[in-house]
């Protein structure tokens, strides 16, 4: 009986959630990044190879011993495609969290705070965020280094300013609301005003730049090891995979470059999906559905 | 008869769920006359005119006539209904800052309206337009003006001028001077008048305000909760009105001269047009409502003058 | 802005952990020898005088001389620009022509075909690395069909006399036939990734703009005054959208040279984008510096010209 309930409740939940599209494509979305997450925390007991050990003769094309076939040298590559699932995955949240931490607070004290210091800070901001991400995130990326913190770091840079540019913005309107306005009538010092009544209203905003940053990141490691400044080889990384396996394009070993690029493309078409979803979800009035 | 509207229903869907938001309205338009269309806002006044030139969004559904000249426009495919938007009838918004394109000057919309409906030689369409803002008293060395060096009342008149260059032989006037200064509205309000009676075109004015259809129409309708609840010429209107809706609103309205009634407010709110209520919309706020009154929608009556009343108070148990 | 630009630039090159001079001599040279270098490179003064010669210098058209070559950095950027130019010219075009009709056509028609298939394809696309597209271009069109070239920008026999640096317009001006055929031969790959790449992001944007164009008061009183749909959406709705799209796509042009960045490295086509990866590979880091400043000024650049762009279009903008 009491299951009868709880599967009643989630069918209704989920009907819930499949009402309209927005709660379809997060889901799918959902689930996508949920079985990259999965094979990256179980990567060891997942892949059928060790990564970065001859597991068979070089070049082989997919077969039953290996699904997406061997590199030149003779690594499988489905097992460095889940492995590989594990640095992207870890770059892009370190990055993602690192931008974020920078952006958030900085941007709430300068909407707050306002004036001189807003202005020269949102001018700082502004030009990073005016300047091609990723050429920046090379140039932080050759100075620094390989490596996967130098490489988060390079990554963090970029997206910073997205997170500054959007709370100080939505701070520096809510600022000057009513009800922040009757807050500090009622004695309420700066600190609890931004903890508790500003900051619950930018967040919804910010968890969908959030995700939307998760798909970019992971695109530019992609971009940052294709070009040699990511990872050390021979550690398991989809972009250096890509680069390696397009010496051999002439060959014709096209499960080189094939099974790396449709992970990229899944993994950040997962996170595309979820934060679209997301943001329709939390933000429903964009007016993009209705007419 | 130039327009008819014959049970007249329009609907669109939100992501609640579907509004009603014209209800069964039936309703003439005279040739050469004006309608005032009065109500709230919500009340459907306003898509009831966009339904007419089958503007409204595509998620709308309309269903019902509008007889013009003989033929129906709803039931007209859109393609040949665009030949009479801008032609045979014209259209007046609110709000004259945003209805012209802020990119294009002057000139060109009056241009890319007449090429779109007759074969005109550029120096005539010139010609046309200029005639047109001759008529409503703006100096044709304007034309090459963009429409952010008007100001707001300038702009109406342009909107008007559009709107007449071809002599359609309808305007709908959708509260043409709600987002006007009072001294401009009243301008306007003149200059609509007059050039309505000079061309001999009908009019429909859609108008939350009573002071502006008691100046302009000929003929009110009063629409309440997507319901026309009552037709009759102004005077008539005026003097005698039948519908509890339209007593309450005359009396809801400051009038210097009827110096002698305090002023009066309807209380309650209007029905939700998602969730309407079964019987009559006005039933809820209405002083003389009757049990029958929240069950069923009364019927459009007809009085002997030919007046058009939506209300059980005037039929079947012989309320008067 | 720009100023701003160059300063963290000259900040990030300079003070992000690394000595610039113990990486360029490697880390076993002898201190005398670093400290002459430095002193040549007069990396032993203050910062703030350092940055002073920079921008000095950037002002006057001196990037330095690279650490490699020992070549003036301009020159050399010189040669390598007019690639870049001409890829991303046409790049951009590939994508202005599928983000603005798609994007236009797909508002005509809230939920219909090309609405549905506009935004399927815009989110899809948008997560195809453009290297990874670039290879498969190369995989199927070149190594499997043998269409077209999948390297370089043109056969060495036949290169054009130089006067722009871009072959494709030296060819035409020079009516030097074989050469614009091979060199458009070339381009088609490389243009069609990185424009297939980045009109995803335009298709939205034009997309997005042009819904809320229409749902403005205008379109409606265009719609009424009979004007056709075509004229209503072209003329009324983009053009209005055209600023807020432009501002966009200023914005969108920087992330098409960060495109061009991988594209040609995928393409081993011979611009400052392949540039920028070979000096990093030899850690050249005046070279590298230089060719970020020069990324900065385009990037100034574009948005002046956007500013002007936007002038000619919008008169509000214009008086």
């Amino acid at each position: 009986m009491q299951e009868w309930s709880l599967s009643y409740r989630l069918g209704k939940g989920l009907r819930r959630l499949f009402r309209d599209k927005s709660g379809v494509m997060a889901f799918v979305g959902f689930a996508i990044l949920l079985t990259y997450l999965i094979m990256a925390i179980f990567a060891p007991y997942l892949a059928p190879y060790d990564p970065v050990r001859r597991s068979g003769k070089a070049f082989s094309a997919p077969s039953k011993e290996h699904w997406f076939g061997t590199t030149n040298l003779g690594y499988d590559v489905l097992s460095r495609i889940i492995y590989g699932a594990k640095i992207a995955l870890k770059i892009a949240f370190l990055a993602v969290a690192v931008a974020a931490a920078i952006g958030i607070p900085l941007g709430l004290i300068s909407g707050y705070v306002g004036g001189a210091f807003d202005r020269i800070l949102s001018m700082f901001m502004d030009a990073i965020y005016s300047f091609p991400g990723l050429i920046l995130a090379i140039a932080i990326a050759a100075v620094l280094g390989p490596g996967v913190i130098n490489v988060a770091l390079s990554i963090a840079v970029i997206y910073a300013p997205t997170y500054f540019r959007v709370i100080r913005n939505q701070v520096a309107s809510l600022k000057d609301q009513l009800f922040v306005e009757a807050a500090r009538a009622m004695g309420a010092r700066n600190f609890s005003i931004l903890g508790r009544y500003i900051l619950p209203n930018v967040l919804p905003s910010v968890i969908v730049v959030l995700s939307m940053n998760l798909a970019d990141a992971i695109m530019t490691e992609a971009g940052l090891s294709f070009l040699g400044l990511g990872i050390s080889p021979p550690t398991p990384d989809w972009g250096y995979d890509l680069s390696n396996g397009q010496r051999f394009l002439l060959l014709n070993y096209w499960w080189m470059i094939l099974f790396p690029g449709l992970a990229i493309i899944t993994i950040v078409l997962g996170f595309s999906l979820f934060s679209e979803g997301l943001n329709e979800f939390l933000n429903p009035n964009v007016g993009e559905t209705r007419r | 008869m130039l327009l008819e509207l014959k049970n007249l229903m329009v609907s669109y869907k939100t992501r609640e769920g579907r509004v009603l938001a014209v209800d069964k309205v039936s309703l003439p338009v005279e040739e050469k006359k004006t309608l005032g269309l009065v109500g709230e806002s919500g009340c459907g006044k306003s898509t009831l005119g966009g339904a007419i030139l089958g503007i409204l969004p595509r998620e709308t559904k309309i269903t019902g006539k509008a007889i013009f000249n003989g033929t129906d426009l709803i039931s007209m495919p859109s393609k040949e209904l665009r030949f009479i938007r801008g032609k045979d009838i014209s259209m007046i918004f609110q709000d004259p800052m945003t209805s012209l394109n802020p990119v294009m000057k002057l000139r060109d919309h009056f241009l890319e309206t007449i090429f779109t409906h007759t074969k005109t030689s550029k120096e005539d369409a010139i010609a046309m337009a200029e005639q047109a803002l001759k008529e409503v008293g703006i100096s044709s060395n304007r034309l090459n003006d963009y429409p952010f060096q008007l100001s707001g009342g300038m702009r109406q008149r342009v909107m008007i001028a559009l709107s007449l260059v071809l002599n359609p032989k309808l305007v709908i006037a959708d509260e043409p001077t709600t987002s006007l200064d009072v001294i401009v509205q009243a301008q306007i309000l003149q200059l609509l008048k007059g050039l309505q009676e000079k061309f001999k075109m009908a009019m429909i004015l859609i108008t939350h305000d009573l002071g502006v259809v008691a100046e302009a129409a000929d003929d009110i309708g009063v629409m309440y909760g997507g319901h026309l609840v009552e037709y009759a010429p102004k005077f008539k209107l005026y003097k005698d009105p039948l519908h509890p809706y339209t007593k309450d609103l005359l009396a809801s309205v400051p009038n210097t001269n009827i110096d002698d009634k305090e002023l009066r407010f309807i209380t309650g709110y209007p029905p939700n047009l998602m969730n309407p209520p079964q019987g009559c919309r006005y039933a809820e706020r209405c002083s003389k409502a009757k049990e029958i009154c929240k069950q069923k929608i009364p019927p459009d009556f007809y009085t002997d003058d030919g007046r058009l009343v939506k209300c059980w108070l005037y039929g079947e148990g012989e309320g008067k | 802005m720009f100023f701003i630009l160059l300063f963290m630039i000259f900040l990030v090159m300079r003070i992000l952990p690394g000595d610039p001079v113990l990486a360029m001599l490697g880390g076993k040279a002898p201190m005398s020898v670093i400290e002459a270098k430095r002193h040549e490179l007069g990396y032993d003064k203050p910062l703030l005088n350092q940055f002073g010669d920079y921008l000095l210098d950037i002002i006057k058209g001196d990037l330095g001389r690279s650490a490699l070559t020992k070549r003036p950095i301009a020159d050399e950027i010189a040669d390598k620009l007019p690639a870049t130019i001409e890829l991303t010219i046409f790049g951009f075009i590939v994508a202005l022509v599928i983000g603005i009709f798609w994007g236009a056509e797909a508002t005509k028609r809230h939920g219909g075909v090309l609405d549905i298939t506009g935004r399927v394809y815009a989110i899809f696309i948008y997560s195809i690395p453009v290297f990874w597209l670039g290879m498969l271009f190369q995989w199927f069109f070149g190594v499997k069909l043998k269409w077209l070239p999948i390297a370089g920008r043109i056969s060495p026999l036949l290169r054009p006399d130089k006067i722009t640096g871009m072959y494709l317009f030296d060819s035409l001006f020079t009516w030097n036939m074989p050469a614009l055929k091979d060199a458009s031969l070339h381009i088609i790959l490389p243009s069609l990734a990185l424009g297939l790449i980045i009109s995803s992001v335009f298709l939205r944007m034009v997309r997005g703009n042009m819904v809320l164009m229409l749902s403005q008061d205008f379109v409606k009183a265009a719609r009424a005054r009979g004007i056709k749909e075509n004229s209503v959406i072209y003329r009324h709705a983009l053009k209005n959208a055209f600023v807020p799209i432009m501002t966009v796509m200023g914005l969108q042009l920087a992330a098409l040279m960060a495109g061009a960045v991988l594209t040609e490295t995928t393409f081993s086509w011979p611009g400052i984008g392949s540039y920028l990866v070979e000096k990093i590979r030899y850690r050249d880091f005046p070279a590298i510096q230089g060719t970020i400043a020069v990324y900065a000024i385009i990037v100034v650049a574009i948005s002046i010209i956007v500013d002007i762009i936007n002038a000619l279009v919008d008169p509000r903008v214009r008086y």
